[in-house]
Formats: C-alpha cells, sequence, structure tokens
C-alpha cells in the first residue's frame, strides 16, 4: 500500500491538484484519484489524461472550463485532480 | 446509417406500439424538453440548470406528411454507462429494455452547439448503437452570435447522419427537423469507430466465444461499455447479459495488467477522434469564454460574498412572498366574503344557504385566498432557476450538506422541495449514490413546503395582523419557520448518516450552464400551470373534503343550542372532543384537533377546516375574517386559545409533520417499499409533537401564555 504510494507520487511530479492551480491559468489533466467509478464519470466529462483544462474560479467551488464547457467541482474533487501547467515558464 | 425507409417504418410501429417512435436524447441542459415541447405543443418544466427531467415524457407531433409520431423526452446524461436512476432510464429506454415502453426506431440526439467534443461523446456511443439517428444542433444561434460557423453539411457526411441546426427557444429549425423526420431516408454507412488493439482483442475473443455458445450477435458498443464499466456486474444486469459478467471480469484483469490507465486511453482515445471529425466542420469566431459570465461566477463562488448574494436572494423572496403577495390576497379574502354575504341575502336560512356559504366558501375559499403568495413563491424559484444561479447555489450549499452528511446534489431536491415535496423526491433520482438518494428522501419533506405556507400566513394573521408592522413580523417568523424546516432536515440527515446510511461522503461535479436573462413567458407558464394545478386541487379534493367537513361539523342539528354549542354536540365536535386530551399538551382545542385530522390528507386542509369551523360559528352573527375569528376563540376558563404559545406550538408542529399522503404514496413507489415511507411518516409526526410539546410546555414554565 504504501509502495502504492510512492510510486503515485513519483509520478505526479511537477503536478499540483485542480484546487490549488492559479484562476485564469490554463492546465492538462496529468491524472486523477478516487473510486473508479468517480474517476469514469469525470473523463466522460473530459477530464482525461491531456485534456486542456483553465480554471475560472474558486472558494465555494472549483469552476473550470473543459471541453468547452464550464463545470464546477467541489473542493473534494478538485483536490483529486491532478494538473500540469500548459506553459513551460508557470510557476508549477 | 440512416433513417429507416418508409415500409420499415409502417412494419414497425404496427408490431411495436402503433406509432413511430422517437427518443430525445442528449447531455443535461442541452435544451432537450424545449425542443419536446417545440415539437409536441405540450409545456414539460424547463429550466435552466442540469437534471429537471428525471422521468421519461412522452408526447405526439406529426410530420409534414401527417404521420402520427410518438416523441419520447428522456432525462439528460453524459454517456450510455448510467450513474443514477434518472440516467438508467434513459439507456434502458435507447436499448428497448423497458417493458412499459417501445424500443425506439429512431434516436434524435440533441447537442449544445457550442459544446460540440462534450455532446458528441454521448452522439458517438449511440450512433454505434446502429439505428436510424438524427442530431439536432441545438443554439446554434447563440453561436452565429460569436462568429462561429458549423458547417451540418461536413458533420452529417462525417457522422452518417441527418445534421439539422435549431434554436429550440425560439422554435427556428423545427420544420426542418420535422422535413427530415418525415423523408425516406436510404440507409448509409455504418458509423464505426476504432477501438485500441488490446480492446479489440478482448471484445473479438468475446464475440467468438458468444458464437461457439450459441448466443446471437452482440454489439460492439455494448461490449465496450460492458469493458469499461468499473461496476461490470451491475451493468451487465442491466444489459440483461448476466452470462457476461465473468469473462467481462477476466478481461478486465487482462487488460488492467498490461496497461493500468487503459479505460483512461479509450475515453481520450474517441474524444480525439471527435475533435479530428469536427475540425473541418466548425469555423471559430470570437473568444466562446463568458467573461461576464466568470466575473459573476467569482463573486458567486466566493467564500464571502457568494453567501452574501444567497442570502439576500432569499431574504428578497420572503419579502416579496408578503410585501407583493398580501394586497392581492386581501383582495380575494374580501371579494370571498362579499360572495358569501350574497349568498346570505338570496337564499334564505337553512341546510342550502349553510352548504354553500359555510362548506363550499367557507372551505375552498379560504385556501383559494393563498394563491397569490404561492405564485409570488413560485416567480422567484423560477427566476433563479431560469438564470443558472440554482447551481451555483448547489456549490454554496455543498460544504453545509456534506457537513451533515447530505450530498452535494441533494441540494437541488430540498430546494424543489419548498415548492412540493412530490417533484423534490423525484429529483433526488439525479443523486448517484443509492444511500445518499435514500436519505434526500427521507429528509425532503421537512422542507416547507407551498402547502404549509397557508398554515403559516393564518397563524402570523391571528399572531400579528393587529401589530403596527404585520408584512415585516409575518416575514421574519415564515423565514424562521424555513429554517427550522432545514434545520430538521439536517438534524436528521445527520443523525440518519451516523446510523443507519455509514459510508463515505460523495464529490459533486456539475456542469454550469451559462447565465441566461430570465423567460418571463417560460416561467409565466410555470406559475400558470401551478395555479391551475393549485385550484383544481381546491376546487375538487378541498371542496369535497370541506362539504364532509361542513355536514360534520353542523350535524346532528338539535333545537334551541346555540351555534358553539351545536358545533360542539356535532359529529366533527365529538371527534375532536375524544382527541383533545392528545394534543390539549401541546395547547391545541378539539377544533384545532379536527383540522389536524383533515390536515392529514393535505396540508392546506388545515385552513379550510379552520374555515368551515370558524366562519361557520359566526354566520347568525355576521361574517368575520377568518383570522379575526379564530382571535376571538376562548377556552372555557377564558383564556385565548391562540395565544402566541399556542400559534407557535402549531407552526413548529406543522414545519415538522408529515401531512400529505401523496408524499407518502411518491415515497413508497420511489423507495420500493412501504417499509421507509411508514418509517418516514412516523418519524416525522412523532418528532413534529415531541418538538411542539416541548416548546409549549417550557413557554408555559416560563409564564407565557
Amino acid at each position: 500500500m504504501i509502495e502504492k504510494e510512492r510510486k503515485a507520487n513519483s509520478n505526479r511530479k511537477n503536478t499540483i491538484s485542480l484546487a490549488e492551480a492559479d484562476i485564469g491559468s490554463i492546465f492538462y489533466v496529468h491524472s486523477i484519484e478516487g473510486n473508479a467509478v468517480e474517476c469514469h464519470r469525470l473523463r466522460e466529462l473530459g477530464f482525461c489524461e491531456k485534456a486542456e483544462v483553465v480554471k475560472i474560479a474558486h472558494g465555494a467551488m472549483t469552476v473550470c472550463l473543459v471541453c468547452g464547457s464550464k463545470v464546477g467541482l467541489n473542493k473534494l474533487l478538485a483536490k483529486r485532480i491532478f494538473v500540469t501547467s500548459a506553459k513551460k515558464d508557470s510557476a508549477i | 446509417m440512416a433513417l429507416l425507409k418508409k415500409d420499415e417504418r409502417v412494419f414497425k410501429s404496427e408490431v411495436a406500439s402503433k406509432l413511430f417512435t422517437f427518443a430525445l436524447v442528449g447531455n443535461p441542459n442541452s435544451g432537450k424538453t424545449t425542443l419536446f415541447n417545440a415539437l409536441t405543443g405540450l409545456r414539460q418544466k424547463i429550466a435552466n440548470y442540469p437534471g429537471v427531467t428525471i422521468e421519461k415524457k412522452v408526447g405526439i407531433f406529426y410530420t409534414l406528411y401527417g404521420e402520427k409520431c410518438q416523441l419520447i423526452d428522456l432525462p439528460g446524461t453524459y454517456s450510455l454507462l448510467p450513474n443514477s436512476p434518472d440516467e438508467k432510464i434513459t439507456t434502458e429506454v435507447l436499448l428497448g429494455l423497458r417493458e412499459d415502453t417501445p424500443k425506439p426506431d429512431g434516436i434524435i440526439c440533441i447537442v449544445d452547439a457550442s459544446n460540440l467534443e462534450r455532446s458528441l461523446y454521448l452522439v458517438s456511443q449511440i450512433l454505434e448503437l446502429d439505428r436510424p439517428v438524427v442530431i439536432v444542433l441545438n443554439m446554434i444561434d447563440e453561436l452565429a452570435a460569436k462568429g462561429w460557423e458549423v458547417d451540418c453539411r461536413i458533420l452529417s457526411q462525417k457522422f452518417n447522419c441527418p445534421v439539422v441546426p435549431c434554436q429550440a427557444n425560439k422554435k427556428s429549425g423545427v420544420v426542418q427537423l420535422k422535413t427530415v423526420l418525415s423523408k425516406e431516408i436510404a440507409r448509409s454507412k455504418p458509423f464505426v469507430l476504432n477501438y485500441p488493439d488490446f480492446i479489440d482483442e478482448e471484445i473479438t475473443a468475446i464475440e467468438n466465444q458468444s458464437e461457439i455458445q450459441g448466443i446471437g450477435p452482440i454489439s460492439r458498443i455494448m461490449l465496450l461499455l460492458l469493458l469499461l464499466s468499473p461496476d461490470p456486474e451491475t451493468t451487465a444486469k442491466l444489459f440483461r447479459m448476466d452470462f457476461l459478467i465473468q469473462p467481462i471480469q477476466r478481461a478486465q484483469e487482462k487488460i488492467g495488467k498490461l496497461k493500468p490507465n487503459w479505460r483512461d486511453a479509450v475515453v481520450r482515445e474517441r474524444f480525439l477522434t471527435l475533435q479530428y471529425l469536427v475540425k473541418g466542420a466548425v469555423k471559430k469566431g470570437g473568444h466562446l469564454s463568458r467573461g461576464l459570465s466568470d466575473l459573476i461566477d467569482r463573486y458567486v463562488a466566493h467564500p464571502v460574498w457568494g453567501w452574501l448574494i444567497f442570502s439576500m436572494a432569499m431574504a428578497l423572496m420572503f419579502l416579496a412572498v408578503f410585501g407583493m403577495g398580501s394586497y392581492p390576497k386581501d383582495l380575494i379574502d374580501e371579494g370571498m366574503r362579499a360572495i358569501s354575504e350574497k349568498f346570505q341575502a338570496v337564499f334564505p336560512p337553512g341546510e342550502l344557504r349553510d352548504l354553500i356559504c359555510q362548506g363550499i366558501i367557507g372551505g375552498a375559499g379560504n385556501v383559494v385566498v393563498f394563491l397569490p403568495q404561492i405564485l409570488v413563491l413560485f416567480f422567484f424559484i423560477g427566476l433563479l432557476e431560469d438564470t443558472g444561479y440554482m447551481a451555483r447555489a448547489a456549490f454554496l450549499m455543498d460544504k453545509l450538506m456534506n457537513a451533515v452528511g447530505l450530498h452535494g446534489k441533494s441540494f437541488l431536491p430540498l430546494l424543489s422541495s419548498h415548492a412540493c415535496a412530490i417533484p423534490g423526491i423525484l429529483a433526488a433520482r439525479t443523486i448517484d449514490n443509492p444511500k445518499d438518494r435514500l436519505l434526500t428522501i427521507l429528509i425532503a419533506p421537512f422542507a416547507s413546503c407551498s402547502a404549509r405556507l397557508p398554515v403559516y400566513v393564518l397563524m402570523c394573521g391571528v399572531l400579528f395582523s393587529q401589530h403596527s408592522h404585520p408584512v415585516l413580523w409575518s416575514s421574519f417568523t415564515i423565514f424562521f419557520l424555513y429554517i427550522l424546516g432545514i434545520g430538521g432536515a439536517f438534524f436528521f440527515a445527520w443523525l440518519f448518516k451516523k446510523t443507519l446510511f455509514k459510508g463515505k461522503q460523495s464529490f459533486l461535479l456539475l456542469e454550469l450552464p451559462p447565465y441566461r436573462r430570465p423567460s418571463i413567458k417560460s416561467i409565466g407558464l410555470q406559475m400558470y400551470e401551478r395555479a391551475l394545478a393549485f385550484l383544481k386541487r381546491a376546487g375538487t379534493i378541498i371542496v369535497s373534503v370541506s362539504i364532509l367537513l361542513w355536514f360534520l361539523t353542523s350535524h346532528p342539528k338539535l333545537p334551541g343550542e346555540s351555534s358553539s354549542q351545536a358545533l360542539s354536540h356535532s359529529f366533527a365536535g365529538r371527534i375532536g372532543h375524544f382527541i383533545e386530551p392528545i394534543i390539549k399538551p401541546l395547547g391545541f382545542n378539539w377544533k384545532i384537533g379536527v383540522g389536524l385530522l383533515s390536515a392529514q390528507a393535505a396540508r392546506e386542509m388545515f385552513v379550510s377546516t379552520m374555515g368551515v369551523i370558524y366562519t361557520g360559528e359566526e354566520t347568525k352573527e355576521n361574517i368575520l375574517p377568518l383570522a379575526q375569528a379564530m382571535r376571538k376563540d376562548k377556552w372555557p376558563d377564558g383564556k385565548e386559545v391562540f395565544s402566541p404559545l399556542c400559534c407557535f406550538s402549531l407552526m413548529i408542529y406543522f414545519a415538522f409533520s408529515l401531512q400529505c399522503l401523496s408524499t407518502v404514496a411518491v415515497v413508497r413507489r420511489e423507495t420500493g417499499s412501504w417499509k421507509w415511507a411508514l418509517f418516514q411518516f412516523a418519524y416525522m409526526t412523532s418528532f413534529a409533537y415531541f418538538c411542539a410539546f416541548l416548546f409549549y410546555q417550557i413557554g408555559l414554565l416560563l409564564g407565557f401564555s
């Protein structure tokens, strides 16, 4: 179990969760954590690997633009979506 | 891949349902019901948030050749792999798995034109079912206004099916769609998507195995969905393919070992293919990102501003219910009294006059006067739904909902329950997790529905009509009662989550609709239909029960008795006196007891019953407004019956109790057993009694009257 977590952590190097990402920036989806049902629904909504995501707002909810539509996520879920910056000179 | 030829269509329609059947399907909030209404002329509810349609709805329309067709409006979904009970209905109907619905002969896929990639994910799955499909590009005018162009001809070639542009809310493109649905269209090439090799291999292996076992051909998309399903057992049972559970599980294990992230790869490949197919067909114009909409979202989603906006919207709504609703209410009230007085003057004293004045006007009339306030409430709920704010409010409430063990999506059923518990309970179908759904159903009737409003308004009238600021005090009291109802819902949600429905918290994910200027026509139609339903109820159930109550309160007639003595000795009086010992500790007399008994059928019957009892009692002198007549009632020791303590105790009882037989019946249907329906009735009624008892007794101990 610990080994699995360590492996997942090393895979997520240079990534941040969508909850921590800056507003107004463009990101690529890196990976999603959580149970299989939740992950699959997210993928079908467009949150699959390398998909482009624009973060619009956060606070009571995280608002982002994915596949051309605006999607709201609660913090719990936004923390499970890991993204990388679309720009090389980004702070990530 | 095209519509069936006419001769096939005739054959199918005769065998299956006598009518050619189309299913209307698409993503949530893509405009399915708007198109359904435009095609059929019906007026099903539409709103600017996802998940309004939770049950299939059927309508009839005619093609340009006068052929009668059946149209089924289905709940919105993102995929043929369902996640919630409403999405399950869509999959079952499309695959022809429901006994109560004919398998659709054709499918109309409605797509939000500004959101093609996402919408086409579902469309591509439906196209693979190898059935006649028409794609409708909705909201095309909005896209064109931003300088975007979609070439329907190219899309039609790429997806091998007719593509029709449309703006359903303005009914533009509807004739073109009917033309396409009327045509004989020759079959063209089927729509085939390439799957990754590792999926293809497994599908071929399962197909071969099925062939050896003598099972007929299985659609490739169904096998793909089974393979992708995180819960293959449930999906196989849904598809009536239990025999594939083990082969699918083995295949999933095999693929998982080779490629840990295989599901992502399959979905990604489909999206990439769709991007490629759409590329030549869409000419991009200005930026689609909604500048103002995004800015509003920053404030609405803000932890401080968000709550401030929400609180202000709610406060405004409650003030308007009283400020705007009280004037027409008083006018109707006066009108009703004038009509009653006219009847008193025209008819000679006797049974017929009493029946009309006390039974019909005194009963139904007293409920009808609350119509303006109920309509103002519906106007504001419609306004919140139509602007697109509702989905945002769900997120605002999510943290609070989670803290008491509820799912964020439970907010929408709870809010709907403020209009009526029945649509609220049905709206719980959008919740994926069965435990969360049941929990929401169990607590939804705590939300103060519009049937409670007449009771609250009447009691506020008794309490505050002689106060210097009756509107302000009434608004404040009713706002408090609404909060009390929500408080009760949250308390029991927390309790049940800790005891009956232990489990992990689910996530909240909603597509946020764009902010739109509310359609006054759409809100007006909803208000009209609500008013019609309310008046129908008043004209049927409430009039019938009122006549029965009039009979029970005015018979048997004994000569020489005063009106109050006659009432006390009447059949209703005897029933009331029988239950009085049980309700007296709550501050209620036998007359209130009769009201509570009649309110078990429907809450607003309480007001009607009070009307029959109290205005009936006063008819020999003159007709008094109900609140005034109630205020005059005294206990044998001379104390006021409707003291502030009694009025609040009564309102607390109403805030918590379940007094609606229709709700009990719907809960039984939705949960599939009487167990939960009866449990809900028992716990809510006991809790209401306990709280009213505690409030009244503590009030007495503290010296209040």
